[in-house]
């Protein structure tokens, strides 16, 4: 069977490549029997999503697509396949909450044939974008998985952000198969947006130009303006604008106070026009989600301590439904009204994530997110929050910028936080040269 | 496709159960020992649909389910076209099953072959929960993939069966209840299928009687006796409704479901004259189904399909001449047979290693193959048990208790005693004895050739509750001290008095009313012998030259046949029968006729049958 990596810059069509390429496979390769579907493998929720929506698409391949994570994929490859995990490996199942084992032993069984080709049977044409996502141990089920079905993945090993030397899935997929270089940026035409990218791809410094602004801002009631006056200008012709930093108020003061300072109205001195205030909503992590609903639910501090369903029940109502639904499940089937914290705390992860997979985030003019929650997404504008507390090799900053940058169609503005002027960050990677 | 196994728990009677089925399987038990649970079972995997619909508490073991309680019942599956689960993408695929390999060696479904001989499997699995809140019971099919199975209710992850590769299956099952006439009817969802199968229903005919008895030529309604009542009907109908409807009749209600489920089977007879199916005799009832069962069959197989027949109790519906011969045709036709059947004769028709002896206990069901393929080794008289005289071992089997006489004699000697006891002549106030009759409790092995260590040694495997019985001679002293000293230590030996053989027994019963049986004797043989004792010595004499008798069963025949017209006689023989059936159950305590022998030890108790009654 073969594999195909399409690789390039962000924005240059990898996704929208790769997509072709399946449906050029299933028009002239071997004919798809009519239970047979293309499987689509990727790193979290939200990706999974948008990428049943690209596949589902006019130019996509409609009904013939699924997606799973493909944490997900390994999780039930191990649980169908336990029997054997057992008597080859003398292997016994991991947590289900243990994505690494689960992925690591997914790999091996997979490298049996006759696991491979069912999975192979069911889904000949397999899918992975951004691969260089891929966390340690799915490099090995993608490898067995190239034995048995067309692969077809898109990587940019820029995008890489884990800090690590090499990207290890994108090296096997060079080695593997046929690469493809995409270089036209399609996401944008904008000169200024298209050098700085450039520029922070080879290591060189940037430096404002059309549709890109580098903005020092002493302090946050400066960054707030700059922020408030970009979001008043761009309103209009932006139907998506992102507010993007490397960190959230949470670790950076800065920017919690910049938020603070932007639920408050500006006054142009001179002109004496009023603009916001401005209430930009988080993308919220799924970590801090789930502890969120968590804490409504009335439990005890002690992860070990048991508690009666009947305590928590009127909680869940409110707080998440679908844990009543589980609680009610339990006592009907299995006949349990006690539970240890540690295992609700589990099963609320599970059903909000659950939820997760369904639901569809509405669309707000303006929100902000971390680097990680922007990936592989687009905005008409965006504006990326630079605070001092930014760690990592200069490297995966300018990785990390780029990433930023590169999310915006029209134009991009940096407010740095740069509280001594004199020794100015912009002379400092990653605005600098290396 | 061929069913290798049936695993259950919590089904009715059965806590837990692994049976492993041949091409052609006999399974023989008594009453209750499981035979239809295990035909249910398979009905509720392979979708028999109107069992499944009526599932209750009384199906979940123990009849009290809670929360947790589950029927899972799981049937593996091979007889795949290729040995290679790519190439049978139907059924082993991301989505539907994970392949196994059956090991004929172990005699279970592997994760990974083991020997190039390993067949590849599937595991389809039914599970059943009750719910305590809407009193109903839920139920699911799915893809068993490990023996140590989540709980299919409990997760998301039980991958459903699809309902369409049942049929690929072709499990059909021949009931023990059977509603006769309706089984070749339209009403019957055999016969529909059946048709299905042969090529279809003739829908041309039938929508041509439809339409004859839509316009029929003389049609009720105008018959002039009828015609004055529908004219007044008609002309009321037009005052009240719009539309002037009018009145007719019609056979059927003029549709073809109608028509077919109004068709009633006829059978003609060689006098031309035709009766509904209900008013023959039940001999051609019976067959029906199992003719049509047979027709479908032939036609799935013609067709490439699988056919596996499974048959409940042929014997309490076909007469004896029949059934060898239906089972021929089950075999001829279907790729795999499950028969159920407490008739001997009838499980006498499978090879002894084809034969599954059911017996169950505290909810563990035991299926055990009456004998291996490597029955040849056995000493010949062993084997004989097996193949000659299978019926009668496998009569024997299904008793609550299994006496293991000597040889032969002694066999016939017993089965004689116990018809005098049930036919002789006695007074009907007569009291009976406490305690359970012997034809109730106890079978007898027929043993040949004295090989009494060599028998029980082959017969204990199968099951429990054997009676060692031997003479009262030095060979009874010699099998006695084998036994004990052996390996395998049975429970209990039973021996008759000092220096007696069976014979003497039966002189005993002669010596209850001499006198008028000795008469009997000489006139039903053609004899004069004037004494108990010189019967006796013609009965154990074996050399038919010098007139002997020993091995001559219709002499035996007479002999009894006198015995059972004297009363005295005959409760002698109901003492002996009854001592040696409270041998054999344990219940000998306070026995005036049975002793305990002190060459017993903690393991084997060893009896003795007392002529004398002790002083209790």
């Amino acid at each position: 069977m073969s594999l195909l990596l399409f690789e390039g810059p962000a924005g240059s069509g990898k996704t929208t490549r790769l997509i072709a390429a399946v449906r050029h496979r299933i028009a002239t390769g071997a004919p798809l029997q009519e239970f047979q579907r293309v499987l689509a493998l990727t790193k979290m929720h939200g990706s999974r999503r948008r990428m049943e929506a690209k596949l589902a698409g006019p130019h996509g391949v409609g009904r013939l697509a699924e997606c799973m994570t493909t944490d997900s994929f390994a999780l039930g490859l191990v649980r169908r396949w336990r029997g054997l995990a057992k008597a080859r490996f003398g292997q016994e199942l991991p947590e289900a909450s243990d994505f690494h084992e689960n992925c690591l032993l997914a790999g091996r069984l997979l490298h049996d044939p006759v696991v491979g080709k069912w999975v192979a049977s069911a889904y000949p044409i397999i899918v992975v974008d951004e691969l260089q996502d891929s966390k340690a141990g799915q490099v090995e089920m993608f490898h067995a998985l190239a034995q048995v079905a067309d692969c077809f993945v898109a990587a940019d090993e820029f995008q890489d952000l884990s800090g690590t030397e090499d990207c290890e899935a994108v090296n096997w997929a060079r080695s593997s198969g046929i690469t493809e270089q995409l270089s036209v940026i399609h996401r944008t035409a904008v000169s200024g947006l298209l050098t700085a990218s450039s520029a922070l791809r080879s290591g060189g410094g940037i430096a404002a130009g059309t549709g890109f602004s580098l903005l020092p801002a002493p302090n946050h009631n400066v960054g707030a303006s700059y922020v408030a006056n970009s979001l008043k200008w761009w309103w209009n012709d932006s139907a998506e604008i992102a507010i993007i930093s490397p960190t959230g108020p949470k670790r950076s003061t800065f920017i919690r106070r910049l938020f603070e300072r932007l639920e408050k109205p500006f006054v142009n001195e001179k002109t004496k026009v009023m603009s916001g205030p401005f209430t930009v909503p988080w993308e919220v992590s799924n970590d801090a989600a789930d502890q969120a609903v968590a804490g409504g639910l009335g439990l005890p501090s002690d992860d070990g301590a048991i508690v009666a369903a009947a305590s928590i029940i009127p909680y869940a109502e409110t707080a998440l439904p679908e844990l009543k639904l589980w609680l009610d499940h339990q006592r009907r089937v299995a006949g349990r009204t006690e539970f240890q914290v540690a295992e609700i705390l589990r099963q609320s992860s599970r059903l909000l994530a659950m939820r997760r997979m369904f639901l569809r985030g509405h669309a707000r003019k303006v929100r902000a997110m971390t680097v990680d929650q922007a990936k592989n997404r687009e905005f008409d504008s965006v504006i990326v929050l630079w605070p001092v507390e930014i760690g990592g090799s200069s490297e995966v900053q300018r990785r990390r910028l780029y990433n930023a940058i590169t999310r915006a169609r029209l134009r991009a503005v940096v407010i740095v936080q740069d509280p001594k002027p004199k020794d100015s960050r912009l002379a400092t990677p990653p605005f600098s040269g290396a | 496709m061929r069913i290798l196994a049936l695993g259950i728990r919590g089904f009715r009677g059965v806590e837990q159960a692994n049976i492993v089925f041949s091409d052609h399987t006999a399974i023989v038990g008594p009453n209750g020992a499981g035979k239809s649970t295990i035909i249910d079972a398979l009905s509720l995997v392979f979708a028999r649909s109107k069992l499944v619909q009526t599932l209750t508490e009384h199906d979940f073991f123990g009849s009290k389910p809670v929360a947790t309680s589950r029927i899972l019942i799981t049937a593996t599956v091979a007889g795949f076209k290729y040995n290679d689960p790519d190439k049978c993408s139907e059924w082993f695929r991301h989505g539907r099953g994970v392949p196994k390999w059956w090991s004929q060696a172990e005699r279970k479904a592997l994760a990974a072959p083991s020997t190039d001989e390993d067949v590849l499997c599937v595991q389809i699995g039914f599970a059943a929960r009750f719910d305590l809140e809407d009193l109903a019971v839920e139920q699911v099919r799915y893809f068993c993939d490990d023996d140590a199975c989540n709980d299919p209710f409990d997760e998301d992850s039980v991958t459903p069966f699809p309902m369409r590769l049942l049929n690929e299956i072709g499990f059909y099952v021949l009931p023990a209840r059977r509603t006769w006439e309706a089984a070749v009817s339209f009403g019957s969802e055999l016969f529909r299928k059946a048709v299905a199968t042969a090529g279809g229903i003739p829908a041309a005919t039938v929508l041509a009687h439809r339409d004859e008895l839509r316009r029929p030529a003389s049609p009720l309604e105008a018959d002039p006796d009828m015609k004055p009542l529908v004219d007044s009907i008609n002309g009321q109908l037009a005052h009240l409704l719009p539309g002037n409807p009018k009145f007719q009749l019609r056979l059927t209600a003029t549709d073809s479901d109608s028509l077919l489920r109004a068709l009633v089977p006829h059978y003609e007879g060689d006098d031309g004259a035709a009766l509904p199916a209900g008013r023959h005799g039940t001999g051609l009832l019976s067959i029906q189904t199992f003719v049509l069962l047979v027709e479908t069959g032939r036609a799935r197989r013609a067709a490439g399909q699988s056919f596996i027949l499974a048959l409940e109790e042929p014997e309490l519906h076909v007469p004896p001449g029949l059934q060898r011969r239906l089972l021929g045709q089950a075999a001829a036709v279907a790729e795999q047979t499950i028969c159920t059947t407490h008739a001997p004769r009838v499980a006498a028709c499978f090879p002894a290693w084809d034969v599954l002896l059911l017996s169950k206990t505290k909810g563990h069901l035991q299926a055990r193959r009456l004998a291996d393929h490597d029955l040849v080794n056995a000493r010949n008289a062993v084997v004989q048990l097996f193949t000659d005289d299978r019926a009668a071992l496998i009569e024997a089997l299904m008793f609550p208790r299994i006496i293991i006489p000597e040889g032969r004699t002694d066999f016939e000697w017993l089965r004689h005693l116990l018809n005098v006891v049930e036919t002789g002549e006695r007074p009907l106030d007569q009291s009976v004895p406490d305690g359970p009759p012997f034809g109730a409790v106890v079978g007898i092995v027929p043993t040949r050739d004295s090989h009494v260590v060599a028998t029980y040694e082959r017969l204990r495997s199968l099951r429990d509750g054997f009676l060692m019985l031997v003479d009262g001679d030095q060979a009874g002293d010699q099998y006695i001290k084998d036994l004990i000293g052996s390996s395998f230590l049975p429970e209990a030996v039973a021996q008759w008095p000092a220096g007696w053989v069976m014979e003497d027994v039966v002189g005993w019963v002669l010596r209850a009313d001499p006198e008028p049986s000795i008469a009997e004797i000489n006139q039903r043989l053609a004899r004069e012998f004037t004494s108990v004792d010189e019967i006796l010595l013609v009965l154990k004499n074996k050399d038919g030259k010098t007139g002997g008798i020993k091995e001559h069963y219709g002499a035996h025949e007479e002999i009894a046949s006198a015995i059972r017209r004297y009363a005295k006689c005959v409760d002698r023989a109901e003492v002996v029968l009854d001592s040696l059936t409270r041998m054999a159950l344990g219940t000998h305590a306070g026995s005036k006729h049975i002793a305990l022998d002190p060459r017993g030890t903690v393991a084997t108790t060893v009896l003795r049958f007392v002529h004398e009654p002790i002083a209790v």
